[in-house]
């Protein structure tokens, strides 16, 4: 499904020159849950940035689902992303003004899905991430675990093929954590490819394969068993 | 979609209220103003567009030429009419029409003094009045006097008055054939009633072939398609060849004024229609566009400020698939909804200052909302305000990278603030240039009614003088006199402020053949300069015994450089005239011109105005009492009416005022919006920099210190926009004082306290907002970061 070959991002300043990602290949299948690992500022996060088509690389090449992407300009990235692809942030992500149901019926809208057709697949979302009685609240009157479930809610409502993680748990306590994670898990096992980065070993285990990076590079990769 | 945009614009407007009342207030001043502008204009432009005839009817003006110099003027001769009507079928309708004059109506015990026209049968076919009762044919009957309904109550008591007869002037009776619905305020053409010529009375039957002097006006409705400059030519060839003999109309051409220029391009110099009020209307619109402009400015500016809030917003949204194009119309979704919310707030503040507008203004403000026009304008406000004030926060928040703005790496540098840094610093200079106009304004009306105009209008009352006044008169002003009320009165003519008779049939010994002098005249008689405390040069007053006697200002004689005056004598409407004195120049018609050559020709037996100088000290209300018991004692069949001249001559000071007064309200409330602007960035530049403030504080920064770093910046700008702003000012204001010839230099002066003002103002707003943040607690805001 994502095929990266020698993939370079470079962050310059007047000063400095910042190599995120180095020469970086790899590939992640169809239905695969890949865990990404590594210390602060090895890159992962650029990674994830251009595989979820919100950054671009400066060299390389960037396959996804059979079309290369790499130099897609930002209209035709947002296209593919809206279509293709669901966040899930550390920080949830959701915007305030909007309530639940709002925040999730966000990326139907952006899709241009009817209104009649987004209420119920939002109602049908809400009901499986069990948040259906909160659809009408704000994000600043839930927890931190009901918001992450809104934002997984938002992440799939889409039915995309990739769910990207960015740190799903990072503000979570261990029990909602877990929730989360076999979230992802259930939707990786309805066919969703998942790629997540953490921090965490704990989450990592959810996942089929460890991507570790260092210096923008991948350094090891473990198959989970 | 757009129900998303506008749910989401309308949770933020509520959910930040002090942003949202700042602009809501600002964008609401700036279109009230804007509205308020528009409707004058929109009055103003459609002065007499109720007549059916509008597009196809001129008034005929002369540019007369005396020696090359040219003077523009509507007076024309009276049989002019006919002979156009006779000769030129293009004309499909000619009225011949009086200047206004007043007439005293007579009803039983009743006696006012109206004003009316005297017109020929042809008026109705040109201009469009409301008839209640009657029609158009009565003016074929020289004994009609048609009414406005105002006329009629005031005169009979009621408009169903049909038939009833009237005394004009005490000497002759007209039948009331029609009734009229008030002629409208914004008709250029203004009378209280219209009475016809009467075409076998001996002065008409004169003035049928009499085709040098020149008394009335002309109107005429032209087929569609004539080509006016040719008529202009046919016109005056006519004239030329009915008048006998050369004179400064024939040497001179004609022009037709269209009835749309009537009242915005009053103007005439060197022959050519120059414009006139048309130049208050168009500073006036651009007053109501930059005033627009600086609410706008105000809405980018705090938008942009608040962009660090909104910045997850954007990225939250891009991630999950909004294009650019999406973000953009959401964000200009809301600033549209934002015009809509202060559009319905400036509606409000309209119609509440709808009374005192119009009031000022002195005109019916008419709102025309069956115009398309109007809604069409209506619906432009609102979404150029919304697209103006929303385009470029709308491009530049959807500008944000996601990725950043997720990470909250998003920081605003120099880039971002420039824009708001140069939008602050405009808003300022258009609100200095306005300050110092309006300063300038009023140092100019200051300036021009504190000149010395050579006599004095305090104390000094206008009488209208009638038949039997002036045949009393000597008894009149006995009996005054003796009262102890008055220390002098004389007779003129003509009212003291104005000229209205011009001449330029002065012979004397020395004349330059090849220069012919026009010359301001009027008829008066005993005690001219002691009554109105003119200042005499030379010579003497006029006094008992004078007949053919003349007084000059001191412009005449230097224009008919005459040495030594006094004596010598001249020649005049075929009389032999001695000058016997020469007055300082007196300042009788426009308070921002030059002084004018005149004339003061002795006549005893003029009937126009008696000038009363009352002494100094009487109680003014016991004098009136007194000189109107005189008055009726002398000609009780004419009401009593006067006038002070102070208060005649400062009408010409209205349009002055009113544009000082528009320019003060227009500028301060556009100082306010700004200020609204500048207190709402300081508050956010205070939010975004509290904990620096903490941190400052803990390291040991004083409240004044701290005060001074966060005013700083700001004040740099308004000193900036002073800069930018005084040589703009200076130039438009000298440019505005350019059209009087009496005038102010515009001084270092007026700037100061134009730069002290700002300033101040300024330092207030930042101040208010600063010395907040500057002494709160650092304990707490460190904690709460």
């Amino acid at each position: 499904m994502i095929k990266i070959t020698d993939l370079e991002k470079i962050y310059r300043t007047e000063e400095v020159e910042t190599v995120a990602l180095n020469r970086l290949s790899i590939e992640v299948k169809e239905g695969e849950f890949v865990a990404i690992m590594g210390p602060s500022g090895c890159g992962k996060s650029t990674l994830l940035n251009i595989l979820g088509l919100l950054d671009d690389p400066d060299a390389g090449s960037f396959v996804f689902a059979g079309i290369e992407v790499a130099k897609f300009n930002e209209r035709k990235r947002a296209d593919l992303r809206k279509r293709n692809i669901g966040f899930v942030f550390q920080s949830f992500n959701l915007i305030d003004e909007l309530t639940v149901f709002e925040n999730v019926e966000l990326p139907l809208i952006y899709t241009g899905v009817k209104a009649a057709d987004r209420k119920k697949r939002v109602d049908e979302v809400l009901d499986k991430v069990q948040i259906m009685h909160r659809r009408n609240h704000y994000p600043q009157q839930l927890s931190g675990g009901q918001q992450q479930r809104v934002a997984v809610a938002r992440a799939v409502v889409n039915k995309p093929k990739l769910i990207l993680a960015d740190e799903p748990t990072g503000n979570l306590d261990s029990s909602n954590g877990n929730e989360v994670m076999e979230m992802l898990t259930d939707l990786n096992e309805q066919g969703t490819t998942i790629i997540m980065v953490t921090h965490s070993e704990h989450d990592a285990r959810y996942s089929h394969r460890i991507i570790r990076m260092l210096d923008g590079q991948t350094v090891i990769e473990n198959i989970m068993i | 979609m757009i129900k998303n945009y506008f749910k989401v614009a309308w949770r933020n407007l509520t959910r930040n209220k002090t942003f949202s009342l700042i602009n809501v207030l600002g964008l609401a001043i700036g279109m009230a103003c804007t509205m308020l502008i528009a409707l004058w204009v929109y009055n103003e432009k459609n002065w007499d567009g109720y007549h059916k005839k509008y597009d196809s009817v001129y008034q005929l003006y002369v540019n007369r030429n005396f020696n090359g110099e040219i003077s523009t003027g509507p007076d024309l001769m009276y049989p002019l009419v006919s002979a156009i009507q006779a000769t030129h079928p293009e004309v499909q309708h000619a009225v011949t029409v009086s200047f206004p004059g007043s007439t005293l109506m007579g009803n039983g015990e009743t006696r006012i003094n109206k004003t009316t026209l005297t017109v020929s049968p042809d008026f109705f076919d040109i201009f469009t009045f409301d008839f209640i009762r009657g029609n158009k044919e009565v003016l074929k009957d020289p004994d009609a006097i048609v009414m406005t309904e105002s006329t009629a109550k005031a005169v009979f008591g009621s408009t169903d008055v049909l038939g009833q007869q009237v005394r004009l002037n005490n000497n002759r009776n007209a039948v009331v054939k029609a009734i009229l619905k008030d002629v409208p305020r914004n008709s250029t053409v203004q009378f209280d009633g219209l009475i016809p010529f009467n075409p076998s009375s001996p002065e008409i039957k004169e003035a049928e072939s009499e085709w040098v002097n020149c008394s009335y006006q002309v109107f005429l409705d032209v087929k569609p398609g004539t080509g006016v400059s040719s008529l202009e030519s046919n016109l005056i060839n006519l004239i030329r060849k009915r008048t006998n003999g050369e004179n400064p109309t024939t040497r001179g051409s004609v022009l037709l004024h269209p009835m749309e220029k009537w009242r915005l391009f009053e103007e005439f110099r060197g022959g050519k229609n120059t414009g006139g009020r048309i130049q208050y209307v168009n500073l006036f619109t651009w007053v109501a566009v930059v005033i627009l402009i600086i609410a706008c400015v105000n809405f980018m500016n705090l938008s942009t400020a608040r962009s660090e809030k909104r910045a997850r917003e954007v990225g939250i949204r891009k991630t999950l698939g909004s294009g650019k194009k999406q973000l953009i119309a959401q964000f200009l979704s809301e600033s549209v909804l934002l015009a809509l919310i202060s559009f319905l707030v400036a509606t409000a503040v309209v119609y509440a200052a709808m009374p005192s507008f119009t009031k000022l203004l002195n005109i019916e403000v008419i709102i025309p909302y069956s115009e398309p026009a109007m809604w069409a304008i209506v619906l432009g406000i609102i979404l150029l305000t919304g697209f103006v004030a929303g385009g470029y926060p709308a491009f530049y928040l959807s500008d944000f990278m996601p990725v950043k703005v997720l990470k909250g790496t998003i920081l605003q540098g120099k880039q971002a603030v420039l824009p708001r840094k140069i939008l602050v610093t405009s808003q300022f200079i258009a609100a200095i240039v306005l300050i110092s106009a309006t300063l300038i304004i009023y140092q100019q009306l200051q300036h021009v009614k504190k000149r010395d105009i050579g006599y004095d209008t305090n104390n000094l009352i206008q009488v209208k003088a009638n038949k039997d006044l002036t045949k009393n008169y000597d008894a009149f002003r006995n009996e005054l006199q003796q009262s102890g009320v008055l220390s002098s009165v004389v007779r003129t003519s003509s009212p003291l402020t104005t000229i209205l008779g011009f001449t330029s049939g002065i012979r004397w010994q020395g004349a330059d053949p090849n220069t012919q002098l026009i010359i301001g005249f009027l008829f008066s008689n005993n005690d001219f300069t002691k009554t109105l405390n003119a200042k005499l040069i030379d010579g003497r007053d006029f006094c008992d015994g004078d007949s053919n006697t003349v007084i000059f200002n001191k412009e005449a004689i230097r224009l008919m450089g005459l040495e030594s005056p006094v004596g010598r004598e001249i020649t005049w409407a075929g009389r032999q005239r001695t000058i016997v004195g020469v007055v300082d120049n007196m300042v009788m018609t426009s308070p921002y011109e030059a002084a004018s050559p005149m004339m003061v020709a002795y006549d005893n037996k003029w009937s126009g105005f008696a000038n009363i100088r009352l002494n100094e000290g009487v109680d003014v209300r016991k004098s009136l009492s007194l000189i109107e018991a005189a008055y009726k004692k002398f000609s009780p069949e004419y009401p009593f009416e006067f006038r002070f001249i102070d208060d005649e001559f400062n009408q010409k000071f209205l349009n002055e005022q009113l544009i000082g007064k528009l320019a003060v309200i227009f500028a301060g409330l556009s100082i306010f919006v700004c200020c609204l602007g500048l207190f709402g960035l300081v508050s956010f530049t205070i939010e975004r920099r509290t904990k620096e403030i903490g941190i400052r504080k803990v390291l040991g920064a004083s409240v004044q210190q701290v005060l001074v770093l966060m005013s700083r910046e700001f004040l740099i700008l308004v000193g900036l926009a002073f800069l930018v702003a005084i040589p703009a000012a200076w130039w438009a204001m000298n440019e505005w004082l350019k059209n009087f010839n009496y005038r102010i230099n515009i001084g270092a002066g007026v700037f100061l306290l134009v730069g002290s003002i700002t300033l101040i103002i300024a330092l207030v707003t930042v101040g208010l907002n600063a010395s907040a943040a500057a002494l709160r607690n650092p304990g707490k805001t460190l904690r709460s970061e």
